[in-house]
C-alpha cells in the first residue's frame, strides 16, 4: 500500500515537473510570438504567425486541464511556427510609413518689380507701375487731350473724334469743314456754306449790278423767296462796295392789268429795298421804282419770255466820287 | 423520480454534440464565405486562424469534448467573419450570403 502511494507521489510529481517544463516552452514561444507580432509578423508572416499562436492557445488550454502531452504536441507546432514568423518578420521590414515630405510653405510673391506698391501677384501691369484703384495699372493717359486714352487713341499726338477713334475727320480741302460734313469735300468754302465756296451770283458793271440769278417772288406777291437770299446778300455786299446810289427796278410780265402790274412791280422794288436795308445797306443810297411791263427784254408771247421779263434789276444812278 | 432524472440527464448529454455540431457547421460555412471572397489572399492571418480552430474543434469533438469543441468551433466562426469583413474593407469581393456549394459540400 505504502509503496503504491509512493510510485503514485513521485508520478504526481514527474506529472507536475512536466507541467513546468511545458509552461516554460509555452512562455518562450509566446515571447517569441509578442517579439514577432512587434516586428509586424500579421502582415509578414500571417500563415506562421496563426499556426504559432492557434496551437499556444491549444497547449495552454492542455495545460490548463493537465494534459501536457497534447500539450507538448502543440508546443512542438508552436515553437518553429513562432520562429518563423519572428524570422520572416525581421526580414519583411515593417512597411515603412510614408512620410510624406512636408509640403513646402505656399509661397506668396512679394516681388514687385515695378515697385508700384501692389506686389506682381496681385498686379495686372506688373511692369509698369499703377494705382491700387487700377490694380497696378496705370492711369491711361491722353497726350493729344482729346478725351480718347492713349490705348485706343489711333492718332494719339493729334486731337480727333471719339467716333473716329481719336483721329481727326478727313479734311481733303482743307477748309476746316470735316469731309462728312462738306458738301463740297474737294472745294474749299466756308462752314457757313457747308464748306462749298461762295458761288458768285452777281457781276458789277458799270451802269448795273447783274444778276445770275432771278430774284424770286411768291406768285403775285411781293414777298421774297428764301432762294433768293444768296443773290442779294452779295448785292448787298456790292452795293456798300460801290457806294454808289442804285435804282431798284421792279419789271413784270404782261400777264394781266397794266396798272396791277405796275403796283407789283413797285411792290416787288421795294420789298427788295427793305431787305437790303436789313442787309445793312442805306436806305438813302437806294430807290425803288416799279415800272410794270413797260420794259420788258424778252417776248412776252412765249413762257420763257415772260419769265425774263419778271424781273429786278440794279442800276446804278451816279458815282458819288 | 429516479428515472425522470436519469431521461433528463440523457437529453444534457445529448445535446453536446448537438450543439457543438451546429456550431462547427456554422464555423464551416462562415469559413467557406470568407474563401469565396478570396480572404486567403486579404485577410490570410484570420482565415489561418479559423481554420486551425475549426480543425481542433473538429479534434475535440471527436475527444467527445463538446463543450471544448463549441468554444473553438465559436472562435473559428468569428475568425472567418473577421476574414470576411477585412476583404470587404479592402474593397474586394463582398463575401456572398449564400456560399457557393463546392463539390466536397456537395458530396
Amino acid at each position: 500500500m505504502t509503496r503504491a502511494r509512493i510510485a503514485a507521489c513521485c508520478c504526481l510529481l514527474v506529472a507536475c515537473a512536466a507541467g513546468q517544463a511545458s509552461r516554460k516552452r509555452a512562455d518562450a514561444v509566446a515571447a517569441d510570438i509578442r517579439a514577432a507580432r512587434e516586428q509586424n509578423a500579421e502582415a509578414c508572416a500571417p500563415q506562421e504567425l496563426a499556426v504559432a499562436e492557434a496551437n499556444l492557445r491549444f497547449a495552454q488550454t492542455a495545460l490548463d486541464r493537465g494534459d501536457s502531452r497534447r500539450a507538448d504536441a502543440h508546443l512542438e507546432s508552436a515553437a518553429p511556427a513562432a520562429r518563423d514568423a519572428l524570422a520572416k518578420a525581421k526580414t519583411c521590414a515593417r512597411p515603412a510609413v510614408a512620410q510624406a515630405e512636408p509640403a513646402p510653405a505656399p509661397r506668396v510673391s512679394t516681388t514687385d518689380a515695378d515697385g508700384d506698391g501692389i506686389p506682381d501677384v496681385d498686379d495686372l501691369c506688373p511692369d509698369v507701375p499703377g494705382s491700387p484703384e487700377r490694380r497696378g495699372c496705370p492711369l491711361l493717359t491722353d497726350r493729344d487731350r482729346d478725351g480718347v486714352s492713349d490705348d485706343i487713341d489711333r492718332c494719339p499726338d493729334t486731337p480727333g473724334a471719339r467716333d473716329n477713334f481719336g483721329c481727326p475727320w478727313p479734311d481733303r480741302d482743307a477748309d476746316g469743314v470735316a469731309d462728312k460734313d462738306d458738301h463740297c469735300p474737294d472745294e474749299p468754302g466756308s462752314p457757313e456754306n457747308q464748306g462749298c465756296p461762295q458761288k458768285v451770283l452777281i457781276v458789277v458793271r458799270k451802269d448795273r449790278i447783274e444778276l445770275k440769278q432771278q430774284i424770286h417772288f411768291q406768285p403775285n406777291r411781293a414777298v421774297i423767296l428764301s432762294d433768293s437770299y444768296d443773290v442779294l446778300g452779295q448785292v448787298a455786299q456790292a452795293i456798300e462796295a460801290a457806294k454808289v446810289a442804285i435804282r431798284i427796278e421792279g419789271h413784270t410780265d404782261n400777264v394781266g392789268k397794266r396798272k396791277e402790274n405796275l403796283k407789283l412791280s413797285q411792290a416787288r422794288a421795294e420789298a427788295v429795298k427793305e431787305y437790303l436795308v436789313q442787309q445793312g445797306c442805306e436806305a438813302t443810297k437806294l430807290k425803288a421804282v416799279g415800272f410794270g411791263q413797260k420794259r420788258p427784254i424778252a417776248s412776252n408771247s412765249t413762257r420763257a419770255g415772260r419769265t425774263l421779263n419778271r424781273r429786278v434789276e440794279f442800276r446804278m444812278e451816279e458815282r458819288k466820287n | 423520480m429516479a428515472r425522470r432524472g436519469t431521461i433528463l440527464a440523457c437529453l444534457l448529454l445529448g445535446c453536446g454534440p448537438l450543439t457543438a455540431t451546429s456550431a462547427i457547421d456554422d464555423a464551416d460555412r462562415a469559413l467557406v464565405r470568407a474563401r469565396a471572397a478570396d480572404s486567403e489572399r486579404y485577410a490570410a492571418y484570420e482565415t489561418a486562424l479559423a481554420e486551425l480552430y475549426l480543425a481542433k474543434a473538429r479534434e475535440e469533438q471527436g475527444y467527445a469534448q463538446y463543450g471544448e469543441a463549441r468554444s473553438l468551433a465559436s472562435e473559428a466562426q468569428r475568425f472567418a467573419n473577421a476574414a470576411s469583413r477585412k476583404v470587404a474593407d479592402r474593397g474586394g469581393e463582398p463575401a456572398s450570403q449564400s456560399p457557393k456549394r463546392t463539390a466536397v459540400q456537395q458530396r
